[in-house]
């Protein structure tokens, strides 16, 4: 007796015209759905890159800062606050993330006989929230070395790359580099490191602020409150040392960006998903009733309906399998070759999580033998005759 | 001689739009081990649907089908499907071999049987040297003697045949006739349903079908 993989195999072998265009149905389906999958998740580490870049969009400040003179001196206060501030946040798991703390003032640097002013900044690397790792949205300041903002070192005569030794609070200190323009209160700016301006300005343990950026989402959809007043609720509660600044426009952009984007990529990923599933349905119905005269015929023969629904739901699996092997391969590599075109800030990092791959071939195969499981029974619980005709 | 198929009170209608159309009514056959009972009868006149009836592939709208004693269309799937496996060897008037295996695969489809079943009964038909084509390289005759050998491989109690010689020359009718004639003779039942009257020389009983009843054709009542 013939085996049921022999009859499987001779099948699709004999009728390789068909066979093939299923299989390249399903490879083309498989191949898109994996492509936007693998695609999708270096979209979104793109989007996230882009959107913190656009900085921070939280500043905790001590809480004696008098708000309005805050900003009529361009976002600068003398007010300071302990670092156990930080601590606290760090603690309490408060909703955000990417936090730099900072001690600040106005100072004056000198470089041979030239002298400015500048804002003297420390700052250490940002610290990520604990359970939310993410790659450094700031890295830290060399030590015992500065950082010149462009219109200092334009102001000092110091060029780019040129070695340089400048003075400030009576201590020299080697310039590490000059950092490019970019609009901001940064080109006014020497960079210390938070330990070093700690020292400089006398103020230990001591910060002006800290910048975060908010992790609000999932508390927000928890709770159905808006996003300042979870951060404010949960600052309060952790210390009544530092009050909260949130930069609205910033930070609702980010988060309407990121939303818009999920929302779409869902509906784009979820659709894809619908059409695989249509695919492999008509394909296995269609697999299936167009056997049903070989069906009869091998019910005939002395089949019982479990070979039968075997033989038909294999037929399906087999077809499906190779479709998806190889549209998952095609997807994935397609995926991978156009990675560093279109993530400028993170396609050098884009790796193939095969997981994907493997649990979309997992679902095309199993829906294939789901679907096919229904027109196979049916065929192989009629009688011969109803399949292959009466003849006469 | 053991009854091997037991036919009583059989009817069959089809269902039509216009009026249903009555096609057997009220028919008892017997087949014993060791006789082939022909068939003859026009187009049309119900001889497939009676040997569908009889095989256990369409289920009649009354009466009662006993294969060794067992009324098939009261048993489950499964188990019909065994008394096909077993009991039972069809050959289809369209033959239905499967393309894509070759004749020597076609012949191992049955349960039980094997390579050097199949080769024998190849050799019996004398189609030896055809084993390794697959139907479409083989003539209509060729096929025919296949999709005989086929029904015979697997050694049913019971082989039904519906027009074995349509369209055959007359020495390749003589020699589906003979290997038929041969298995009855070996203990096998044979049912023939056949336009060519050359069957009444080989069968033991001939039946007539017209209008839904068996008149008895030979030998003479």
């Amino acid at each position: 007796m013939i085996s049921t993989p022999t009859l499987i195999l001779r099948e699709i072998v004999h009728r390789r015209k068909t066979s093939s265009l299923l299989v390249g149905l399903v490879a083309v389906m498989v191949g898109s759905v994996t492509f936007f999958s693998i695609n999708r998740s270096g979209y979104e580490k793109e989007m996230t890159r882009n959107a913190r870049d656009i900085g921070s969009n939280v500043v905790i400040l001590p809480s004696a800062v008098d708000q309005v003179a805050y900003h009529v001196q361009g976002g600068y206060s003398e007010e300071t606050m302990n670092e156990a501030v930080l601590q606290q946040l760090l603690e309490h798991r408060a909703s955000l993330n990417h936090l730099i703390p900072m001690l600040e003032e106005p100072t004056e640097i000198g470089f041979n006989q030239k002298r400015s002013a500048a804002r003297l900044v420390g700052l250490s690397a940002s610290v990520p929230m604990p359970g939310r790792p993410k790659s450094p949205m700031q890295r830290s300041i060399e030590k015992e070395q500065v950082q010149l903002g462009s219109q200092v070192a334009e102001a000092l005569g110091i060029q780019r790359d040129e070695p340089a030794q400048v003075t400030i609070a009576g201590q020299t200190l080697p310039v590490a580099r000059v950092n490019r323009s970019n609009g901001t209160w940064q080109d006014a700016a020497v960079l210390v490191d938070l330990e070093l301006a700690q020292s400089l300005l006398d103020k230990p343990n001591q910060l002006s602020r800290i910048e975060a950026i908010e992790c609000t989402s999932e508390e927000c959809a928890r709770t159905g409150l808006d996003s300042d007043v979870v951060l404010s609720n949960e600052l309060a509660r952790i210390t009544d040392q530092a009050v909260l600044l949130r930069r609205d426009q910033m930070a609702d952009a980010r988060f309407n960006i990121r939303s818009l984007n999920q929302a779409n990529l869902s509906i784009i990923q979820n659709s894809l998903w619908i059409m695989l599933a249509l695919a492999i349905v008509a394909m296995t119905c269609w697999n299936t009733l167009q056997r049903r005269n070989e069906t009869g015929v091998l019910q005939a023969i002395g089949y019982g309906p479990v070979r039968l629904m075997l033989l038909l739901v294999g037929r399906s699996v087999v077809l499906t399998l190779v479709g998806a092997l190889l549209g998952g391969v095609a997807g994935a590599l397609v995926s991978y070759s156009l990675s560093l075109q279109a993530f400028q800030a993170t396609g050098n990092k884009f790796a193939i999580d095969w997981s994907q791959p493997l649990t979309i071939l997992g679902v095309a195969v199993l829906l294939a033998a789901l679907t096919a499981c229904f027109p196979a029974l049916f065929s192989a619980t009629r009688l011969p005759a109803d399949s292959i005709g009466k003849e006469s | 001689m053991e009854t091997i198929l037991h036919v009583t009170d059989l009817s069959h209608r089809y269902a039509n739009p216009a009026g249903d159309r009555v096609v057997l009514e009220h028919l008892d056959l017997d087949v014993q081990a060791g006789q082939l009972v022909g068939l003859l009868g026009e187009s049309g006149a119900g001889k497939t649907t009676l040997l569908l009836n009889c095989g256990t592939m369409l289920r009649p709208t009354a009466g009662r089908v006993e294969i060794k004693g067992r009324s098939v269309y009261q048993l489950a799937d499964t188990e019909k499907a065994q008394v096909r496996s077993r009991q039972i060897g069809y050959l289809f008037q369209t033959l239905q071999l499967i393309p894509y295996l070759t004749l020597r695969d076609n012949l191992r489809l049955p349960a039980g049987s094997s390579n050097d079943r199949a080769d024998a009964w190849l050799d019996r038909v004398g189609l030896t040297d055809w084993a390794l084509h697959k139907p479409d390289a083989l003539s209509h005759g060729q096929r025919q003697r296949g999709a005989l050998a086929r029904a015979l491989v697997h050694q049913p109690d019971l082989v039904i045949a519906d027009e074995p010689t349509g369209n055959l020359d007359r020495q390749n009718s003589e020699l589906v006739f003979r290997v038929l004639r041969d298995y009855a003779d070996a203990g096998g039942a044979v049912l023939v349903a056949s336009h060519d009257e050359r069957i009444d020389a080989h069968a033991d009983h001939c039946w007539s079908l017209q209008e839904g009843a068996l008149k008895e054709v030979s030998p003479q009542p």
